[in-house]
């Protein structure tokens, strides 16, 4: 028995060094796969824990790529200050466990001085209350307003965020149905924390630009065949239907909503905003429009747009390294980057002056999703003209205003 | 079943806990917080585990529904603290009582299914509470999750750091590990385990099969009803997706890779489970680069595979052969009793 | 009239979505009765289906082809899988070979990750795909061919069960493995002959959805467990009852969805699962054999 408790210690023992030395050895072989170069004690350790893998993997993939790239490029050209960026990335696999591990491994092994990250709403929110007890700066990717805001309004102090809010996505929607009259509309979100949010969202403001939700439901995100619900909203004959989901789902709902041939306007979320979607979708995919970054259209942009050349630029990039278009997701993580830089270059690597940098300092600032103005009561600092109504025309992305 | 085995299976002794506890005990002298995150996280599924292991490797029942009780356990307990203001203590204890009844009443009908109708029954009552989690918005604040769960604090003393949450999950594994061996060894315990040699023989001596199978069940629940509220105040947010049929499964592979006809094989299951998840994370990616996606489940999943076909029993009972052999070798035990050991070797109880 | 169409669509949807359970359940159906096994990989074999011919007709193969061709890959994927993990642990308990079923299908979701990303994909439909109109209600061509594969498939598989010596032996070992081996029968083999008949079934399924809800490498475990739901309910041991059992869940489901609330479709088919468990265990539509319960 003795003998047998002593292997089982031993057991663990290897398995417990193994784990510790692997985290020491991950510092070293993260520089060495975003950098090639030596990682000088001078160097900035930057985390960011995305959701590259799982369900949110369409939106977690390309800003951990995007980040990736943009450590790369910044630290070939010498980095900030001559300091190299020391990046250490983790994929969370869209579970808020994993993501909390990550989380606690950056900072309190890792030690880095920002965190970018947090693909999903629920995996920000899971990660944030870490950054605000170890008082480390961390830009979130996700969309919900409670990220960068407690229930009372308030800012967190150690959170930013990048995307618009969920409510600013409705709010685009509900105005352009209250341009194009269109007032009876059904809703139809997917089930999970992307979709509920922003149908609370909705149910708060469809009043205020005179929509009536003639229907309300939900789909699944593994959806196969929609129909079922269609005939419930078919029945009610609304004007235009939103339909509230990410690229797969969508696409299912949008291709039965054309196969019942119901003949309304189909608003989308900023979600299915993906060249993926066009794909999945097909033919049913036109003339459904939805609110979006500005990456997209980015070629239709006027040239006095200060977004345009920057929004080019970062597209041109990514389509080289990756081989695939960008998409508004690794543009949230663009941003974070680009502003997380521009803290480093005015403080260095100090935790509280990074985060009083962006908060007081930075002022205004065009990055690719939108003109930031972060002050101390907003950390997120967009406004909903930063969304383009966009409208897919023979699968290719027009500016629908 | 030799008399050594028999020795091992009623050994009440407290000096293996006891030595594995106090060495446990001193790794936040050593180890670094990310350390201490992960064998907090270890807890919480050991605490489930044990119980997990004792309705599977005992009652031989087998569960893919235990997400469940994880679930009832974690959402009263947030509900209970953050919406009505319970004390957490008394959140966790309301919890347990919920997960127990539950379990009592999902376990009369479903103990009387055998195999895999078992398997499936259980399966299925989990989606169903899963779906409760995501459907009961007003309560659980469905898909969005359920924010600003507060944390512990007992006699003043407010558990806010990853040390203290180590020391309190770990206190509570040790006292489920100590209550449970407890039971393996009483009347329940040797009944059980009746169950787990032949139904039909113990039914026919008399052994109350169902209300066995029903005790250990509830009692398993609890275990798992109470990591869940902890694991709620640990984290201060959850939402219905830690709760899904994937989080049973993966609960059930801890116990089978640990070896669910040993208490340890709990521990040493979720244990392998966790360190190997972060190990592979490490490694995997450093060598293959430049593939996105968690990928590294192919190796978890060949593991998995590669580890039950050849240890089918799990770890800890592989182990215990390994070293028993060694131990008889040098004690030059007599060739009839070490061919007795192997006649029963594929299904030692120990 | 309107409600008429309304219920006829639900119809087509229910019977669509109970084809692909089908096409899946009578795989499970087969694995358990040759093997004893529930095979927890059965929804991955779709998966590998939908995604192997999708790149295929990327690669410029006619969809035909390229649907035949991955229902040969996948019944080869599947007779590795029965060879190196079924086999080698045959003698293990139950749980250890659902968890090595379950390991399995961890391993082949890595792998689809590995090979296609995590991306959604599509596939064209087999035929052209202009909706029928029906008494008002929508039909489109490949519901059709979802719905019409998986009787064709029922009809094979009675043919095959009841009136080839091969699907004879198959029965016979499920009825009597020990007396099978004396007539000759070589179980071994038909355990092998099982998982690659249900893989090729499995590939069938998931390139009949892909059209329909398009292709993800995690599209497999939900399939898979519908499947389960539909084979319990109806019949785990017995092909016909199990396919009914599928078309009856793919109703229930649409129904429920199309008159009262999506959300509430899985509690619904599960509480069957478990009212049919507790109530009928070996199933609505098989005779009882008092020998699985």
């Amino acid at each position: 028995m003795k003998k047998t408790l002593l292997s089982l210690f031993l057991l663990m023992g290897v398995l417990v060094l193994a784990a510790c030395s692997s985290s020491s050895d991950r510092k070293g072989d993260a520089s060495s796969a975003s950098s090639g170069t030596d990682t000088s004690g001078d160097s900035i350790k930057m985390a960011g824990i995305f959701s590259a893998s799982g369900g949110a993997a369409a939106l977690g993939e390309p800003e951990m790529q995007t980040l990736k790239m943009l450590v790369d490029q910044k630290n070939a050209d010498g980095g900030i200050n001559g300091r190299k960026i020391d990046l250490v990335t983790y994929d969370d696999k869209s579970d808020q466990n994993e993501a909390i591990l990550a989380m606690k491994k950056a900072l309190t092994q890792d030690k880095v001085s920002i965190v970018i990250g947090g693909t999903t709403s629920g995996n920000s929110l899971a990660m944030l209350p870490l950054a605000e007890q170890n008082q480390v700066p961390y830009i979130s990717v996700a969309a919900s307003k409670q990220i960068y805001m407690t229930e009372d309004g308030q800012a967190r102090k150690w959170v930013f965020k990048m995307p618009q809010d969920d409510q600013q996505a409705v709010e685009r929607i509900l105005q352009y149905l209250k341009e194009n009259d269109l007032t009876k509309v059904a809703w139809l979100n997917v089930a999970n924390s992307y979709g509920t949010g922003a149908h609370e969202e909705f149910g708060k403001h469809a009043a205020d630009y005179g929509v009536e939700p003639v229907i309300e439901d939900e789909f699944e995100a593994t959806v196969k065949d929609a129909k079922p619900l269609l005939t419930r909203v078919k029945k009610e004959s609304p004007d235009a239907i939103i339909v509230w989901g990410t690229v797969q789902e969508s696409a299912v709902v949008i291709k039965n909503i054309r196969e019942l041939g119901l003949d309304i306007p189909v608003l989308a979320s900023h979600g299915v905003a993906t060249d993926q979607f066009i794909e999945v979708a097909g033919a049913a995919a036109n003339d459904v429009v939805l609110p979006t970054g500005k990456l997209l259209v980015a070629d239709k942009l006027e040239d006095s747009n200060p977004q345009k050349e920057l929004l080019k630029a970062y597209n041109e990039a990514f389509t080289a390294k990756y081989n695939k278009p960008a998409s508004t997701f690794g543009a949230y993580a663009a941003d974070a980057f680009a502003i997380a830089t521009k803290a480093i270059e005015a403080k260095g690597s100090d935790s509280a002056a990074l985060r009083d940098y962006i908060e007081q300092e930075l002022g205004e600032y065009v990055g690719l999703t939108g003109v930031f103005n972060i002050n101390a009561d907003n950390h997120m600092g967009l406004s909903p003209d930063s969304f383009a109504m966009v409208r897919i025309v023979d699968g290719k992305w027009t500016l629908e205003d | 079943m030799d008399k050594k085995h028999l020795k091992l299976i009623y050994n009440n002794s407290l000096v293996g806990p006891g030595i594995f506890f106090a060495l446990l005990f001193c790794l936040p002298l050593v180890g670094s917080n990310y350390t201490l995150a992960i064998f907090t996280m270890i807890g919480f599924y050991a605490l489930v585990c044990i119980g997990l292991t004792m309705l599977t490797g005992y009652a031989g029942q087998i569960s893919l529904g235990h997400a469940a009780f994880y679930g009832i356990g974690a959402y009263t307990s947030a509900y209970m603290t953050a919406t009505v203001g319970l004390s957490p203590w008394l959140a966790i204890v309301v919890g347990a009582l919920i997960s127990a009844l539950v379990a009592l009443l999902i376990g009369i009908p479903t103990f009387k299914l055998k195999g895999y109708y078992l398997a499936l029954a259980t399966l299925g009552f989990g989606i169903i509470v899963y779906t409760a989690f995501k459907e009961l918005t007003s309560i659980t604040g469905g898909s969005n999750g359920f924010f600003g769960i507060p944390s512990i604090s007992l006699f003043g003393f407010e558990f806010m750091t990853d040390q203290s949450y180590f020391y309190l999950i770990w206190l509570f594994v040790f006292m489920a590990l100590i209550f449970s061996r407890n039971i393996i060894h009483s009347r329940v315990g040797r009944g059980l385990r009746s169950i787990e040699g032949s139904e039909i023989a113990a039914d026919a001596v008399g052994v109350n099969l169902m209300k066995y199978k029903l005790q250990i069940f509830v009692i398993s629940a609890i275990f798992t009803s109470i990591s869940g509220s902890l694991l709620a105040h640990y984290v201060s947010f959850i939402n219905p997706d830690l709760f899904t049929a994937n989080t049973s499964i993966y609960l059930l592979i801890m116990v089978i890779i640990g070896g669910s006809t040993n208490i340890w094989g709990a521990i040493v299951g979720s244990a392998t489970y966790v360190l190997l998840g972060e190990l592979l994370k490490h490694y995997v990616p450093v060598i293959l680069p430049n593939v996105g996606g968690e990928f590294e489940i192919v190796f978890f999943g060949l593991l998995l595979v590669l580890t039950l076909i050849y240890m089918p029993n799990g770890l800890v009972p592989q182990f215990m052969k390994i070293t028993g052999k060694l131990h008889k070798k040098e004690r030059s035990t007599p060739i009839a009793f070490s061919i007795d050991t192997r006649a029963t070797g594929g299904k030692t109880n120990d | 009239m309107e409600i008429f169409s309304q219920m006829l669509q639900l119809l087509f949807s229910g019977l669509t979505i109970g084809a692909i359970y089908a096409l899946i359940a009578v795989g499970f159906v087969i694995i358990y009765n040759v093997t004893g096994i529930l095979n927890f990989a059965q929804g991955e074999f779709a998966m590998f289906g939908a995604l192997i011919s999708i790149s295929l007709v990327k690669a410029n193969l006619p969809l035909w082809l390229a649907i035949i061709l991955s229902i040969v890959i996948v019944a080869a994927i599947g007779a590795v899988f029965e060879r190196t993990a079924i086999h080698t642990a045959r003698k293990s308990s139950m749980t250890t070979l659902i968890i090595i079923t379950i390991g399995v299908s961890i391993a082949f979701r890595g792998i689809a990750i590995l090979i296609w990303g995590t991306q959604a994909q599509t596939l064209p439909p087999f035929t052209d795909n202009t909706p029928i109109e029906f008494l008002e209600a929508v039909l489109l061509p490949q519901n059709l061919w979802a719905i019409g594969l998986s009787i064709v498939i029922l009809i094979v598989m009675m043919y095959f069960f009841n009136y080839t010596f091969t699907g004879k032996s198959l029965t016979a070992c499920v009825v009597n493995p020990f007396a099978a081996r004396l007539m000759g029968i070589n179980p071994n083999k038909m355990s092998l002959l099982a998982v690659v008949v249900s893989a090729g079934l499995g590939a069938l399924a998931g390139t009949v959805i892909a059209p329909i809800s398009g292709a993800s490498y995690d599209m497999g475990m939900m399939l898979g467990i519908k499947a389960f739901v539909a084979a319990v309910v109806g019949g785990l041991t017995n092909a016909p009852a199990a396919i009914a059992g599928a078309f009856l869940i793919g109703i229930i489901e649409a129904f429920t969805e199309g008159l009262w609330s999506s959300g509430l479709k899985d509690v619904v088919s599960f509480s069957l699962l478990l009212l049919i468990l507790f109530i009928k265990p070996e199933g609505l539509f098989a005779k009882a054999s008092g020998k699985r319960v």
